[in-house]
Order: C-alpha cells, then structure tokens, then sequence
C-alpha cells in the first residue's frame, strides 16, 4: 500500500452536538482515471470503476492491477457519461454477481444502462445489459447512475434528467428524472408503486428528480437518497415509495445563468427535502457510516461533494437532519465517492484524471 | 468623427443593449413559466411578474455580457451592409442581432459544461423569440442611427 499521511481534525460546521474526530488518511491507489465507484470484494480486496469506461481490482494486498478487469460493458464516455457505479449482489459470496451502471448510445441518442455480470476473481463473465433508461436522450449530462440494494433483494437504480429535459421527470411515461426499482433481472417488480396506472412505467419508485448521485439503505429499510441542484438547492430526501420530490416544479436553487427555473419552494403533493445546500456541494455519492473506527460517526451519513471540496457528514435524530460538518476539506479535493469500509475505515475517491483512493482511519 | 457623434453612437448602443437585454429577459421568463404551467403549477398574475423582475435582476447580468459582445461585432457589419444594401438596412440590422445572439447561444452551449445555457433556447420556439428580441434591440439602433436621405450612387434599390 501507498501511503501517505495526513493527521486532521474535523471542524463542525453547524450549530448541534458534532464531535470532532482526530484522524489520519492514507493513499491506497494513486493514478486512477476519474474513479467514480468502489466496492468491497469478500476477500478483502476492492473493485473501483473508472469513468473512462475500466473497471480497476485493487487486490487484498492493496496492490493495484495493472491491467483493468476484462468483461466490462462498452460505454458512451463523454462529459459526465461513461462507466459510473459498481455494486455486488447482497449474495455475491456464493454467486459473483455484480451490477455495472453506465452510459450507453451515442451523444445524440444515449442512456443510463444496468448490465449484470459475473465476477471470477480477474475477469466478468456473462455481462449483459438488464435494463436501459427510456427514451434516448441527447447529451452527455444527468444520468444519475447509484445503485443500493432493498432488504428484499430488488435494487434501486438512480437516475438523472438529462439536463434538457429537466421537465420530464414530472413524466411518469418515461424513467428520466426518477429512481427506478429492478429485480435482479431487470424486470420491475409486480409491487412497484406506478404499476396499476395506466401510462407510466412499472420501473418508476420515486419520480421529480434531478440527478441522483447517491443512495443508501439503512438498517431499517429507510432509503436515503442526495440529488444535485442547479446554482443551488442540492438536497437530501427520504425517499418513499411512490412518492413525488418536486423537480423541477420545486427547487431551492436558480438556473446556472441566474433566471428561475421555478417561483415555489413548495407545492401540495411535493415531497420537501430533509435538507438542502444553497449554495451548492454537488453531492456526488454517500455512504452510511456502521464501522467502529470512529464510533462519533456511527449511523451518520457521509456525503462527498465535488463542488465543496469535502465529505458532509449529516447526523439524524429520526428523520430529521439534526447536525452537519464538513470534513476532510484539507485536501482541497472534489470528491466522488465515498464508502464505509468492512475494516471500519472511511474510504474515498477523489474525481480527477489522476484519481486516488484514500482510507481514513483514527490518527492513533 | 465629432465627439457628440461618437458619444451618440455609443449612447445609442448602450440603448440597444439595454433593450435588447430586458427583451431578452422577459422572453425568457415567460418560456419557463409556460413549461411550469404545461406540468399544472399555477402561474398567476403576481406570480408571473415576480418572476420577471426576479430574471431581470439576477438573469440579465449575465445576458447583458452576451448581447452586449454580439451587438458589438453584429452592428458595424450591419452597417457596412445596410451602406450597400440601402432598402434592406432595417433587415440587415435585425438579422444582425438575430443571427448573432444565436452564435453567441451557440458558443455558450458549446464551452460551457452544460448541453443549453438558457434553458429558454432549448425548444426551437424560445430560441427564435430569444433571437427576435436581441434582432429588435439590433434594428432599433439601425433606426436611431439611420442617415438622413440625400442623393447619391445607389447599389441595389
């Protein structure tokens, strides 16, 4: 392993009860290209998606592979489309199944596609796309592109709205702006909330967003997840069933050339968020911290942030935000991802051509 | 060139500027309220205006800057052309601005990172009504600016 050492100590940022964590990061893999996902393998060692369209094996001993791992679906790489999420099957110590999201198509017709695989230890075997956003969209911006997996064993997928068609997520005839939920198969489930009305698409779970980067479930099946705003109005939300998170008949933000995309903040039938940041951090990924290397920071959400430059760490009393803090903003890093390891440490991807995965753990 | 006339000339571009920019602006406004509207939020009179004026506040800084480098390079050549094309000065002024502010819309779209800058211009209507009020702050200027008739070697009319 690489290392590095950095000793900081994390600064609260809003009023409420935060405790500061001494803490120190290490350098696990350098050189990596716009890294965007990682995932734990059983064996100790880690799978980490490149946007370049390259799925990267760091293995147990913490020796990054030269060669990317062969199998993986070609991908539209473009802007912010390419290979984005990689996400193992809650069984995937029996079965090696994964999941790939990406972009597929071309810049004038594209979308957020799933594809399963199988991973033999080097190498994806029986990759095969599952499931493709409908319609094609023009553009290479909004694909959303998290996975998480329910305690009953169907996956949510999370989606963007293309940017242009920022209107179609209020359109439940097609998945654009909204967080879909799959059988492993691909198939929607007979259960999903839109299935008995007529014209929508039985995929659809939750519909009015904007460009979903990251997606959590607890312990107790509470889904989480944390949307990009425009200039403004970044959010995170609980994500219920069915349920309707306003974009963009709603928004805490402006457009990025100062006009408003919209005069209400609230509207009957729209779900508000948790919580929103104007200005923006552009959440980009999050993880809900369970290890006990940092026991202050047990149960809270991690969210990293490229814009802001830092992990936000939100701490709920309920479902309610009841505290925030930024962290690692020493590193002046955008950040990608981040991830609670198996190991307790706090993982993180920074988003830059020369990317790197870092591990935070106690400073002693 | 006299002083007044060149300070006239610059008044009279900063006037088409300005029209142009609040034109541009209050188009704008009213394509993204009617996307609001095709999804059922209501948009009343109040609302509308609040709207505008919040646009003409924190949208025109920017817009200005583009309107304002378009009419620079779009008005001389407009000149130019209306000199050879006397009947056609009117129109030559309008396109000016028309056609400018796209390529202006057109640069914008393609060095920033998003696919459309103003959300407006997405749909073919909002891009020509966006182009028509820059065009008109254009062709105003062409009016004010306009030399008085005198005989002389025409080309074309």
């Amino acid at each position: 392993m690489n290392r590095f050492t950095l000793v900081g100590a994390a600064l609260a940022l809003s009023a409420g009860p935060v405790a500061a964590a001494d803490y120190q990061i290490e350098t696990v893999a350098e050189g990596l290209s716009n890294p965007w996902s990682l995932a734990f393998l059983p064996d100790g060692g880690m799978l980490v998606t490149e946007r370049a369209g390259h799925l990267r094996l760091i293995g147990a001993n913490g020796t990054l592979r030269a060669e990317p791992v062969a199998g993986v679906p070609e991908a539209f790489v473009n802007s912010q489309a390419g290979l984005m999420d990689v996400a193992l099957a809650p069984d995937f110590a029996e079965s090696g199944e994964l999941f790939l999201s990406y972009s597929c198509g071309t810049l004038e017709a594209n979308h957020t596609c799933l594809a399963a695989a199988t991973f033999n230890g080097s190498a994806l075997e029986n990759t095969h796309e599952i499931f493709r956003v409908q319609p094609a969209k023009r553009g290479s911006a909004h694909y959303g592109g998290r996975i998480a997996f329910l305690p009953d064993n169907t996956l949510l997928l999370t989606l963007g709205d293309g940017f242009d068609y920022r209107e179609q997520a209020q359109n439940t005839g097609n998945h654009l702006g909204s967080i879909v939920r799959l059988n492993r198969d691909g198939s929607a489930p007979a259960d999903n909330p839109f299935v008995a009305q007529q014209g929508t698409l039985p995929e659809l779970y939750s519909i009015g967003h904007r460009n979903v980067q990251g997606i959590v479930v607890d312990g107790e099946g509470r889904v989480f997840s944390h949307e990009h705003g425009p200039r403004g109005g970044d959010e995170l939300n609980l994500i219920r069933a069915g349920h309707n998170y306003g974009w963009p008949k709603i928004t805490y933000g402006v457009d990025y050339n100062g006009s408003q995309i919209s005069p209400y903040t609230e509207l009957p039938g729209l779900e508000q968020p948790l919580t929103y940041w104007v200005p923006s951090i552009a959440p980009s990924g999050m993880a809900l911290y369970q290890g006990d290397l940092f026991p202050e920071w047990q149960g809270n959400l991690l969210i990293s942030a490229l814009a802001g430059r830092e992990v936000r760490r939100v701490a709920l009393d309920g479902d309610t935000v009841s505290a925030q803090e930024s962290l690692f903003t020493e590193l002046g890093q955008r950040f990608r991802d981040v991830r609670s390891g198996p190991d307790g440490a706090v993982y993180l991807l920074t988003d830059s051509p020369a990317g790197k995965v870092l591990r935070v753990v106690p400073a002693n | 060139m006299k002083l007044m006339t060149v300070l006239r000339i610059v008044f009279l571009y900063l006037l088409a500027v300005l029209v142009a920019t609040l034109l541009g602006s209050l188009v704008q406004t009213q394509f993204n309220l009617a996307a609001l509207q095709a999804m059922d939020v209501p948009v009343d009179l109040a609302t509308r205006a609040q709207s505008s004026l919040h646009d003409l506040l924190t949208f025109t800084p920017i817009f200005v800057v583009m309107v304002a480098a378009t009419l620079l390079l779009a008005l001389p050549l407009a000149e130019a052309l209306g000199r050879i094309f006397k009947p056609w000065r009117w129109l030559l002024y309008f396109l000016g601005g028309f056609v400018g502010i796209w390529a202006a819309f057109t640069l914008a779209n393609t060095l920033l990172p998003m696919p459309t800058f103003i959300a407006a211009t997405r749909e073919t209507s909002g891009l020509l009504s966006m182009m028509a009020a820059v065009g008109l702050g254009s062709a105003l200027f062409g009016r004010l600016t306009k030399p008085k008739a005198r005989r002389g070697l025409r080309v074309l009319g």
